[in-house]
């Protein structure tokens, strides 16, 4: 189901490459920078996944939808990345009848796939566009050697543009054919990256008959620029660092030459990757500062002894407080129920003995934290402490 | 050690609570801290035990004191 748009290209798609030219300007800086980014995978696997981005690109139904999917391809290169792995695929490639299913870069972008452009009911596979050329590290371009969709005839205003700019403002030194606005602008709808003087030549095909002073205010009502303003908005959060928009070429006509392509920057983001699973763990070796640990022991050693006894007085006072509570509270317990006829007396003793008893086991709580707690932390907090003065870890 | 402290204290407060219930409600019912005193008193000689340590804790302060003021 081949569609005949009214520019003359033939689509193999549903849509007419000039319906999403956003898209369009995206895919063609999208996929070589995506491509420089999938370095890591096998080129057959990097030119299917390029393959594949390339058509999600002129199946995608929603633009928006395919903007934010896809982030950037720094996003993407990371999402493939995570699915990849390089010695296995190497393998798989190698030995073809080994590879029994689909790799999972593939399905990662499939799912992609599936939610910009689900497939219709009864829409054979081969209706689809066929498969992209390979796209190289430095191409710029999805054209690089087949045919230019644009026909040759567009391409003159261009090279009116190279001899008019000795003459810059002068309209009768044109020898050229009269180029009607419409067959101009058709070139501005898809600029390729690697011929950007395209758009100038729009510019200046029509000055022939048209003073240049008009030209302006001719050119506004032409259907190509309202899209103009849409392409900024969208290329900034893919390429912000790119060139400025097309507009704005319209009224400054700059001298035509060859520029060089600008490479947009990538900037990677710690966040996008998973640090956690980094196992590089750098191996030290404790070293011993020998005279320190002589010094420290001897100091130590009674510095602990101190503690210790100091320690120790508090301790033995709370076991012998605790005892005594405890014998008192059980006395006044055993008193409660043996000699007391009154039930009210009986009760008041019996609360006594209860928080006299209660007393007396924070006492004996109280002994047992000052043995396993305050006197062992002492203990321990010297060790520690020997062994932050007088060790130190050196790199192996 | 934290979690031992966290249950002796729950435990303590509990007993402690239930002891102020206990007195409240024995006071509350009629009792008298005089019946009580007495009643113990004849039962262990506390009279006696608190004269011993009366006795006790000021000799032991007038010895003190005289060992402090023989420093000087």
């Amino acid at each position: 189901m081949l569609m005949i748009c009214h520019n003359g290209l033939v689509s193999p798609v549903r849509t007419c490459p000039e319906q999403s030219e956003v898209t369009e300007i995206v895919k063609q800086r999208f996929l070589p920078e995506l491509g420089k980014l999938l370095t890591f995978m096998a080129e057959e696997d990097r030119q299917t996944a390029l393959s594949m981005y390339s058509r999600l690109f002129d199946d995608a139904e929603d633009e928006q939808q395919l903007m934010d999917l896809l982030v950037s391809p720094t996003r993407q290169a990371v999402v493939l990345a995570r699915t990849y792995n390089k010695k296995e695929r190497e393998h798989l490639l190698a030995s073809p009848e080994e590879e029994d299913q689909t790799p999972a870069f593939v399905l990662a972008i499939d799912k992609i796939y599936q939610q910009v452009a689900p497939r219709h009911e009864g829409e054979p596979e081969a209706v689809r566009e066929p498969e992209a050329e390979p796209v190289q590290v430095n191409q710029f371009s999805l054209f690089p050697d087949e045919p230019h969709p644009i026909a040759d005839s567009e391409y003159v205003p261009f090279q009116i543009e190279a001899e008019a700019v000795p003459i810059e403002g002068s309209v009768e030194a044109l020898p050229v054919e009269p180029v009607s606005p419409d067959e101009a602008r058709r070139p501005g709808e898809e600029p390729p990256l690697e011929e950007p003087p395209e758009p100038v030549a729009e510019d200046e095909a029509p000055a022939e008959e048209i003073p240049a002073e008009e030209r302006p205010a001719e050119q506004e009502p032409a259907p190509a620029e309202p899209a103009a303003p849409a392409e900024p908005k969208t290329e900034e959060q893919l390429f912000p660092k790119l060139e400025e928009p097309a507009a704005e070429e319209t009224t400054v006509p700059a001298p035509v030459q060859e520029p060089e392509p600008e490479l947009p920057t990538v900037k990677l983001n710690a966040a996008d990757y998973d640090l956690d699973n980094l196992d590089y763990i750098p191996e030290t070796r404790r070293k011993t500062r020998v005279f320190l640990l002589i010094l420290y022991i001897l100091l130590a050693i009674p510095v602990t002894l101190a503690g210790i006894v100091l320690l120790l007085i508090p301790t033995v006072l709370a076991l012998g407080l605790a005892l005594l509570v405890i014998v008192l509270g059980s006395a006044a317990l055993v008193a409660a129920f043996s000699g007391f006829p009154k039930l009210a007396n009986l009760l008041i003793v019996l609360g006594t003995a209860i928080i006299v008893l209660a007393l007396g086991l924070l006492l004996l709580w109280l002994f047992v934290w000052f043995i396993g707690g305050a006197i062992a932390g002492l203990i321990r907090g010297i060790i520690d402490l020997g062994r932050k003065w007088c060790f130190v870890e050196v790199p192996v | 050690m934290s979690k031992g402290w966290r249950i002796i204290g729950a435990l303590v407060l509990v007993m402690v609570l239930l002891g102020a219930i206990c007195i409240g409600v024995g006071f509350m019912t009629g009792g008298d801290i005089v019946e009580v005193y007495s009643n113990l008193n004849t039962r262990y000689n506390l009279s006696g035990y608190w004269e011993q340590y009366s006795q006790w804790a000021a000799d032991s302060a007038k010895s003190i004191a005289a060992g402090v003021m023989g420093l000087f």
